[in-house]
């Protein structure tokens, strides 16, 4: 238990020192907030990417990889002076990470997960991951299923756990953060009075979140809050691209995208028509769509 | 009387339209539209507890943070290729024997009981030994997990503890399937 609660941990760590380079665009309660999402993408890519690449799907193979990540993105804080946290900053990323830390306790303490045919052959899927590596056999399986949480799921044998069992409420609370986030920023754009934008955002997400099928989804292991979460996430960032001219929030948008295309078989193709709206949009350069685009379009054509 | 409804709120938006104009989307966002929030998650509230225990998928806490135990909470029996997965969880590294007898009738295939399985070794032997009452009460005293399959049989994993190198037999009785330590088996028919 412990284990899968550092590693979950961890990679919400991860995306957040990875989100810290844009802090200088980016408010950092996005960061903050979203964290875990890039933080687990990272670690679907890098499995993918060692497919690829022919080498091992270890656990050390695993660590070499965000090892190198790591490097990277510190030259890169080093370079664009975006390591240095002011006491506000610092003190709202110490909270955030208590409460990602709480929810993690939680959930692995009271396990209410919920199974269903495609959650035990994700599981399964996962563990042979670990086991056998991207076999052949594996690839068949999987043509029925997505990418993204069977390779999430086989971290559970480098964990000495039978199944993630926290990662779903870990997608669940992204999500009703970045809900409370990004639509605060919506109806804040309507109204002109705070309270009643902040009063409206906290209400419409207590509905949606009190539901019982949202909340259900919470526990349900299975792609559809994963696939959400990054769609979400590719809309609204894509949203708040074009109405405050941010190019940062672009590179957001594309790795919402990508989440969300590795979640589902299906979601490339809804993918591909977002990503039709995004290249015909002109606000920004030629140039920066295609840097934007480009990592995208790459990783997404060697994984399908 | 619906319909009676639906005319009466019409009205009323029309009247208020028209009273208060540009205003009324002001109104609508600042006092109707919270209301109708507020009661919406009152009800959802309410509902909860209700709709959970109507439903077929249940949420509930779990017993253990095992994966057998989220298998065995589903409501949907488990389909028969689950079946090698599992038997990886409890036996991997083992050998185990099936009788010829049984490898039609169970739809079990060698090739993935060696991989998925993660056995060491699968080997088929001739044995036609039929499992007496006493001895499947005898076994079902001793520890094992237990998955109903989709076809109406039952597969009784014997995880009693035993020599970690004992070779592992299959046995069937009636709807029933036993994967047991050859060990346990022989010490069984020594002292029934």
């Amino acid at each position: 238990m412990i284990n899968q609660i550092l590693f979950l941990f961890g990679l919400y760590g991860f995306g957040v020192y990875f989100g810290l380079i844009f802090k200088r665009q980016i408010p950092c309660a996005f960061i903050g907030v979203t964290g875990f999402l890039w933080g687990t993408l990272f670690w679907v890519v890098g499995g993918i990417f060692f497919k690829i690449v022919s080498i091992p799907y270890t656990p050390v193979s695993m660590i070499g990889f965000f090892i190198i990540l790591a490097v990277v993105f510190s030259i890169i804080h080093i370079k664009m002076n975006t390591w240095q946290l002011s006491r506000s900053e610092l003190t709202y990323l110490l909270l955030m990470a208590i409460a990602f830390i709480l929810v993690l306790v939680i959930a692995s303490i009271f396990n209410l997960s919920v199974g269903s045919t495609d959650s035990i052959a994700n599981i399964f899927l996962g563990r042979r991951i670990a086991y056998e590596g991207h076999s052949e056999a594996f690839f068949q399986e999987l043509s029925l299923l997505g990418v993204y949480l069977p390779q999430l799921q086989s971290a559970s044998i480098f964990l000495g756990d039978d199944y993630l069992y926290a990662a779903q409420p870990a997608f669940a609370y992204t999500f009703f953060l970045i809900y409370l986030y990004l639509s605060h920023q919506v109806i804040g754009n309507l109204f002109s009075d705070k309270r009643v934008a902040l009063a409206l955002t906290f209400l419409t997400g207590l509905v949606l979140f009190s539901t019982y099928y949202m909340v259900w989804q919470v526990f349900y292991i299975h792609n559809n809050m994963i696939s959400a979460v990054y769609l979400f996430v590719a809309v609204s960032t894509f949203w708040l691209a074009s109405i405050e001219d941010k190019y940062s929030w672009m590179i957001f948008a594309l790795l919402g995208l990508m989440g969300f295309s590795l979640a589902r078989i299906e979601t490339p193709i809804f993918a591909l028509i977002f990503l039709v709206i995004v290249i015909s949009f002109d606000q920004f350069s030629y140039r920066i769509r295609l840097i934007s685009i480009l990592p995208y379009l790459f990783i997404l054509s060697i994984s399908l | 009387m619906k319909s009676i409804i639906f005319l009466i709120v019409l009205s009323i938006v029309i009247i208020h339209t028209t009273i208060l104009r540009n205003k009324v989307w002001i109104r609508f966002g600042t006092m109707l539209f919270p209301l109708i929030l507020v009661v919406n998650i009152i009800y959802n509230f309410y509902s909860f507890d209700q709709i959970n225990k109507a439903k077929e998928w249940q949420l509930q806490r779990l017993p253990s943070n095992e994966l057998i135990d989220l298998i065995e909470m589903m409501p949907t029996p488990i389909k028969t290729p689950w079946i090698y997965p599992l038997i990886g969880e409890y036996y991997h590294g083992r050998t185990l024997s099936i009788p010829l007898n049984l490898l039609d009738p169970l739809d079990l295939s060698l090739e993935l009981l060696q991989s998925q399985g993660r056995l060491a070794y699968v080997k088929t032997i001739e044995h036609d030994k039929k499992l007496t009452e006493h001895e499947v009460e005898m076994f079902l005293r001793m520890k094992y997990v237990e998955l109903y399959l989709e076809n109406g049989e039952t597969y009784h994993f014997i995880t009693e503890e035993m020599g970690p190198n004992s070779p592992l037999l299959i046995l069937k009785h009636e709807r029933q399937i036993f994967i047991i330590p050859e060990d346990l088996l022989l010490e069984s028919e020594v002292n029934p």
